[in-house]
């Protein structure tokens, strides 16, 4: 168990302050396609875990499909699957995860320059219980957020609270808001624009470093702290994105440990 | 400890969100003041129109503007330049086009549009 000291506490609000963001691997942002356009995104997650002595390999698949509505509004679609391979081995669990369909609303927008941007939105949603026996959490889990995106030149920051009630869950859950708990998550990140340094305009693909960093806070009183540093290329049409997760500290008493992850992804705009 | 925590982590999130309100510029979506500006629904057949765009941020948002541009009938094809955010669109001059259309595509593309001049 990693205990929270004052020092990660710290650390957390040092790295909710600091900072510009795009759009990075695993964290939300005030972004969306224009209205009419499709992204695709298809991101695999390795994650492994520890419960009570026992060592949990989960894979993931994320597909999601955003639609904009209108020029401030998308629909999302997330459709996870999921391998979970654990050391006991008397019960792997392969097939779908509760799927979640959420509305983001760009209620606020300001442009102050060619490059930068400044957005707030609000994230209304609900995870389905699509998933099958021992990967659902069997609830309709409705969830709000809201979600903050500042991009000034090389620099990104993004922001976001979110709150998800569970009117369900999983016994003996693995993932932090899968238990019949409710959950609190507080997600920054941070982009750095590598290559090109200045745009010109022939500029046609961007490279960027990341730090991710989130913080799950369960109304059981269990809070974990995660970070994230990443890779992205992004280029006119399509999104690669690299990130491993590490855990920074935890105090944890009902769910499963991470010992650490990595995520790969693909986004395409159509 | 817990709600300590939780303390932080919200007073964190909001003291962002308030910064970044309270840091923000206004501007005013003006022409450009150049002779060949237009009234938003003056139909032109013009070669070539040059719009100024704020809030493009990335080259994924640059193509963004390509696609949704392309939804406007006299709209050939079109260019974006990120440095200086330029969107430089290839017409029809057959076709008549008003600075309405241009503007509404940028809107729908989630962009600022700031002023447009066609060349004949």
């Amino acid at each position: 168990m990693r205990r929270l000291t004052p020092v990660a506490i710290c650390a957390i609000a040092l790295c909710s302050t600091k900072g510009f963001a795009q759009e990075s691997a695993l964290s939300l942002a005030a972004t969306q396609p224009a209205k009419g356009r499709i992204t695709w995104r298809e991101q695999a997650r390795f994650e492994r875990y520890e419960l009570n002595g026992e060592q949990i390999d989960q894979f993931t698949i994320d597909t999601r499909l955003t639609y904009g509505l209108r020029k401030d509004v998308a629909l999302t679609l997330n459709v996870p699957t999921i391998l979970r391979d654990r050391e006991n081995g008397i019960a792997d669990q392969d097939g779908l995860g509760d799927s979640t369909l959420s509305l983001k609303w760009r209620f606020w927008q300001n442009d102050p320059a060619p490059i930068d941007t400044n957005r707030l939105a609000l994230l209304a949603g609900v995870r389905l219980p699509t998933g099958t026996d021992g990967l659902s959490s069997d609830g309709w889990d409705p969830m709000l957020g809201l979600i903050f995106t500042r991009v000034a030149d090389r620099h990104g920051i993004n922001a976001a609270l979110t709150y998800q009630v569970s009117t369900d869950g999983l016994a003996g859950p693995i993932v932090a808001g899968t238990g019949s708990d409710d959950l609190l998550t507080l997600e920054t990140s941070y982009l750095y624009r590598l290559a090109p340094g200045a745009y010109t305009s022939e500029t046609a693909a961007s490279w960027y470093l990341t730090i991710e960093s989130f913080v799950d806070y369960e109304t059981n009183g269990d809070i974990a702290w995660r970070v994230a540093p990443g890779l992205l290329y992004e280029a006119k049409r399509f999104t690669l994105e690299f990130s491993p997760v590490l855990p920074i500290a935890d105090d944890i008493d009902h769910r499963g440990e991470l010992d650490w992850g990595l995520a790969l992804g693909l986004r395409v705009l159509f | 400890m817990l709600f300590k925590s939780t303390a932080v982590i919200t007073l964190t999130a909001a003291t962002l969100t308030l910064g970044a309100c309270g840091s923000t510029q206004t501007r005013t979506d003006s022409p450009s003041g150049s002779t060949n500006a237009m009234t938003s629904d003056e139909s032109v057949y013009a070669s070539q129109a040059t719009m100024r765009v704020d809030g493009l941020g990335c080259p994924m948002c640059a193509e963004s503007i390509s696609l949704v541009l392309g939804s406007v009938e006299a709209v050939e094809s079109s260019h974006v330049d990120l440095s200086n955010g330029i969107v430089t669109v290839d017409l029809n001059p057959r076709v008549a086009v008003t600075s309405r259309q241009l503007r509404s595509a940028i809107d729908d593309g989630g962009f600022t549009f700031r002023s447009v001049e066609f060349t004949k």
